[in-house]
């Protein structure tokens, strides 16, 4: 039960199983668990009984939830989804590690999430959590940093910094007092990682943290949370209680003679309140406005203390390595690029999700084999990585290995891990607007670079959306995005054109389509798209004439009506009216067809 | 304006203190600042002094208007840990201002440095003016009024601040500036130290008072081994530092950068003295860059403000100075991105905030969106307070 499930509909379907086993008088145990990052079959649930399989159904409905469990008792598997281990000799139905989308992951961090029960700390335990934290406790400091050095784990919040350098400079630091932040903000589109595992297994988080702080020397921490994820935030505080009460938070952790303690922070709620400095402030309760870094937060941070502030799946991370061992982690990823990343695929693909493979597979291996690729009958023309400061990778590049370096040189960044994919009915030049919207509306308008450099662009990309673009609007795009990347006081203003270049690169014809012959091949931009009348489809029916809010169709009974174009705002409702598929929206700013009649007519 | 001279010597002024005395250097930001004792730049001179002396300088606190007794007040509270730290603060204030703090601070040793003569106005030739002299000075009423020189000479004062005395002396190192060695004071402020040694660098949201933000991005600079562009008044000098300050490449980005600010704001702040300085020097004469105006109302609720947010270019100098200088907070931002405004109070008009009316925000706007009401329909390029006589309230207070 997380958030993606409760959206689809888990919350009826627990009712529905609550009511039914108390019909069928069943004794059974109900445990709600969180998200295993497969979103397609969401709401999904388990079934298991001794001596029976465990049985996976996927997209239940309450009012099937009585036929699955009489199913299951009478051992006819034929409805499930999947078996979760070994599959009964002779079944249909495959089991969990024969499907695709299972198969070709590592869940390293994500393997208990969708198992255990995240509001339960005993289940947490059971599975062999706060082991990491004990061996970390056991031993110094320098020990701890030492082991992520062999593990050579990098941040995953965007940059892919080496976690234990950032440690060891804060660990360095004289100060006695410090802090240790985690930074649950995710506010890119199309992202969810991090909702995920906060909402399906936040010990781990919370293990990580806490992890952290022993190595640094803190003895606070916080973990800012975007207010928009209340879940996410009422597990992570369900959680800290609970290890509070059992020992693993709060003074003399385990005996251990340390004390660290942590506070849940609700986000302010801006995409820029997930750049470091911002947070910062945030916390510090004042704008979220970043600041020019150095000095950087590992020597001041917050209050003026040094400050380390880690991605949530990077704190998970360091607790399973500090779990598991480095070796293991180190076995997975590239020479440069360890372990194993998250990622989200949305937009275009078969199947939504959020998969965790290890760094270095091919964009390919994501959305083909992983997210199944295109529905029927698209095609995907690129994905957007990184979100709003990440860049697009178009088709004929997806053999391009996900790693920090390769995407770097592809345009695009890891970013936050977030994929959206993009078929031929999304318009390049409109995603870009899209996400220069987005930066526009949600950086911090401090320094003027950034404030008027994204404004600028996106006035400009209107512009062009709009059908009023000009070569000349090329230009200026370049050049504002040049100034905004050398003169931006923040990441945010610095990568915030990245959208932008990477469709330019990728895309030109697109640009050119737009200003030159001022038509969207993809049928999104409205001012560029046009919807013409088929007088050959066309019975006379008059149903677009009434449907129409605007008055814009008017013809005789019997005849072919036609559309006034000055009228018509392109609302489609008379294309979606019409009985015989008549109305054709069609690239463009005049219909081709009835020009060519109109000229046949005058000769 | 209040008139006041320093009637202390330097000497006089160590006479005061014991040797492991905490010291805060307290000045106001107003009438004595433009009598030439007081303001941040003297307050460091006179830091650098004591420093030089042996002394421990704890903080340098600036005030608006010390004369506003629920200002000093608010200052006390900002900082309560340092002032209760301290054990003697140095006032550059007139004498108006001398009471107020020790009201605030009455168990505190607070030395006085200035005295007052009563209120005047200022001329660009002469200077400060003493016109209404207070009846204990035993000045005769005169037409012309009396400049500072006159005064220093019948009471028998000191013309100008202590480091007249004795010149200060701290560490300098020498670092490259555009390929030329220069001499400037040990972990200081790169951009301060460099309009010390006259080399122009353009800033519009940085003010020594102030302190950096790095908002404007006007002051890029390079730095050798430093990764791209760094902002010179965020940047705190480094033994063997290599600067360059001007190249193409940064023209370039400044020349685009003012014309962004421009094209935000509209033409009309190419009227205030730095942004016409720049474009002059840049030799802009048109704008690349170009977005629908600003539209907004004019607020002149207040007594003795007119704040036009069209001017505004969210440099946050005002911000600060309400905050800083005036302790009162009464000016701040609100929305982000780029629909990021000035708002006073909770956006509220000025009129109905708790606005002191110290003039701080006037004082350092650099594009005229703040401006004192005497002055804002003629909307020159010079600092407000060569205009005016303004200090209505102080006369009231003495
Ligand atoms: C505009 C902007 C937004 C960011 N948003 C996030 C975010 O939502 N989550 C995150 O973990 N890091 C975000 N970051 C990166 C953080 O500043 C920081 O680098 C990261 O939290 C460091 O953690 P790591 O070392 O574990 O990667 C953002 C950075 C910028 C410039
Ligand atoms: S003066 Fe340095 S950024 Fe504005």
């Amino acid at each position: 039960m997380a958030s993606c499930t409760i959206a689809a509909g888990a919350d009826e379907v627990l009712q529905s199983i609550n009511h039914t086993v108390n019909l069928m008088g069943l004794d059974v145990e109900i445990t709600p668990v969180g998200c295993m990052g497969l979103d397609f079959i969401d709401p999904w649930i388990e079934l298991t009984k001794k001596g029976y399989p465990s049985v996976i159904y996927a997209n239940v409905t309450p009012d099937i939830v009585e036929q699955i469990i009489r199913e299951y008792l009478d051992e006819d598997y034929s409805s499930a989804y999947a078996f979760r281990f070994r599959k009964p000799d002779g079944s249909n139905v495959p089991s969990l590690d024969e499907l695709d989308v299972w198969k070709n992951q590592v869940r390293w961090i994500s393997g208990k999430c969708g198992i255990i029960n995240p509001e339960s700390i005993d289940d947490y335990v059971a599975v062999g959590g706060y082991q990491g934290l004990k061996k970390c406790l056991d031993r110094k400091p320098e020990e701890t940093i030492d082991e992520l050095k062999k593990a050579n784990l990098r941040g995953r919040g965007g940059a892919g910094f080496p976690t234990w350098i950032k440690w060891n400079i804060c660990k360095e630091q004289p100060s006695n007092v410090k802090y240790m932040i985690a930074n649950c903000d995710e506010g890119d589109p199309g992202a969810f990682m991090n909702r995920l595992l906060a909402e399906s297994d936040p010990h781990r988080i919370l293990e990580g943290l806490i992890i952290a702080g022993h190595a640094i020397g803190a003895h606070k921490g916080f973990v800012f949370v975007r207010a928009e994820k209340p879940l996410a935030a009422k597990r992570l505080l369900k959680a800290a209680e609970d290890a509070r009460e059992k020992g693993f938070l709060g003074g003399n952790i385990l005996g251990s003679g340390y004390c660290f303690d942590i506070e849940v922070f609700l986000s302010a709620g801006a995409f820029v309140c997930g750049e470091e400095t911002a947070m910062i402030a945030a916390i510090q309760g004042e704008r979220a406005n970043p600041l020019q870094r150095p000095p950087f937060p590992a020597v001041k941070g917050l209050w003026g203390m040094p400050t380390i502030i880690n991605n949530v799946e990077t704190l998970a991370h360091v607790a399973t390595i500090m779990a598991e061992g480095w070796e293991k982690f180190a076995a997975l990823g590239t020479e440069k690029s360890k372990g194993t990343k998250m990622y989200c695929v949305t937009g275009a693909v078969t199947r939504t999700g959020a998969y965790e493979v290890p760094i270095g597979t091919p964009i390919k291996t994501l959305l083909y084999d992983l997210a199944g690729g295109p529905p029927k009958g698209k095609t995907i023309k690129a994905v957007q990585l990184g979100g709003p400061s990440g860049g697009c990778v178009p088709a004929d590049r997806f053999d391009l290995q996900m790693d920090y370096d390769s995407l770097q040189s592809a345009g695009a960044i890891m970013g936050s891990g977030g994929m959206v994919v993009l078929d031929n009915t999304n318009c390049m030049v409109d995603m870009a607007r899209f996400f220069l919207s987005f930066t526009t509306a949600e950086s911090c308008g401090k320094c003027s670079v950034g404030r008027i450099g994204t404004r600028l662009m996106h006035e400009t990309l209107k512009r062009i959306t709009n059908g009023e673009g000009t070569a000349d609007d090329i230009e200026l795009l370049k050049e504002t995005s040049d100034v905004m990347q050398q003169a931006c006081l923040c990441a945010l203003g610095r990568t915030a054109s990245n959208p932008i270049l990477t469709t330019l690169r990728y895309f030109e014809n697109e640009y050119a389509d737009h200003i030159n012959s001022k038509k969207c091949e993809a049928l999104v931009c409205k001012p560029l798209v046009t919807y013409c009348m088929d007088s050959e489809k066309c019975k006379g029916c008059l149903v677009c004439v009434k449907s129409c809010p605007v008055q814009a169709i008017s013809g005789e009974k019997g005849s072919t009506p036609t559309i006034d174009q000055t009228k018509c705002i392109k609302c489609g409702t008379c294309a979606e009216a019409c009985p015989f598929d008549a109305i054709e929206k069609v690239p463009g700013m005049i219909c081709e067809k009835s020009v060519k009649l109109e000229e046949g007519c005058t000769q | 304006m209040i008139i006041s001279v320093r009637s202390l010597s330097y000497d006089e002024l160590k006479r005061n203190l014991n040797h492991d005395d905490k010291i805060v250097i307290w000045s106001c930001d107003t009438c004595v600042k433009h009598c030439g004792i007081a303001g941040m730049e003297k307050m460091t001179a006179l830091e650098d002094l004591l420093k030089e002396d042996g002394y421990t300088v704890l903080k340098k606190e600036l005030v608006s208007e010390s004369c506003q007794i629920n200002l000093a007040k608010k200052h006390k509270a900002a900082h309560e840990d340092i002032f209760n730290e301290s054990t003697a603060i140095i006032l550059l204030t007139c004498e108006i201002g001398y009471q107020c703090v020790k009201t605030v601070f009455p168990k505190k040793k607070v030395i006085a440095t200035a005295k007052t003569f009563g209120s005047g106005n200022f001329s660009n030739k002469k200077g400060p003016i003493l016109t209404s002299p207070l009846p204990t000075t035993g000045l005769a009423p005169e037409p012309e009024g009396y400049t500072l020189t006159m005064l220093v000479e019948q009471f028998n004062l000191y013309p100008k601040f202590f480091d007249a005395d004795k010149e200060p002396n701290p560490e300098k190192i020498t670092i490259t500036v555009d390929g030329k060695p220069v001499e400037v004071k040990k972990d200081a402020n790169l951009l301060d130290e460099l309009s010390a040694n006259r080399i122009r660098i353009p800033h519009l949201c940085y003010d020594s008072s102030l302190g950096s933000i790095g908002a404007c991005r006007m002051c890029l600079v390079k730095i050798e081994g430093k990764r791209g562009l760094v902002p010179s008044c965020c940047t705190q000098i480094e033994e063997g530092m290599i600067v360059t300050t001007e190249d193409e490449e940064i023209t370039k980005l400044r020349k685009s950068i003012l014309q962004m600010i421009i094209a935000e704001c509209g033409d009309e702040i190419q009227q205030s003295r730095d942004i016409r300085y720049w474009m002059r020097r840049y030799k802009i004469t048109e704008n690349r860059f170009s977005l629908p105006k600003k539209d907004e109302i004019v607020d002149d609720s207040n007594e003795v403000l007119v704040k036009d947010p069209n001017r505004c270019i969210l440099c946050g100098r005002c911000v600060r100075a309400c905050a800083n200088l005036s302790g009162q907070k009464v000016i701040n931002f609100a929305n982000r991105g780029s629909n990021t405004v000035t708002i006073t109070g909770l956006n509220e008009p000025f009129a109905s905030t708790d606005c002191a009316h110290c003039l701080a925000c006037a004082h350092y706007c650099p594009t005229n969106a703040i401006t004192p009401k005497s002055i804002s329909k003629k909307i020159s390029g010079y600092p407000f307070w060569t205009m005016i006589t303004y200090p209505k309230k102080l006369a009231r207070t003495t």
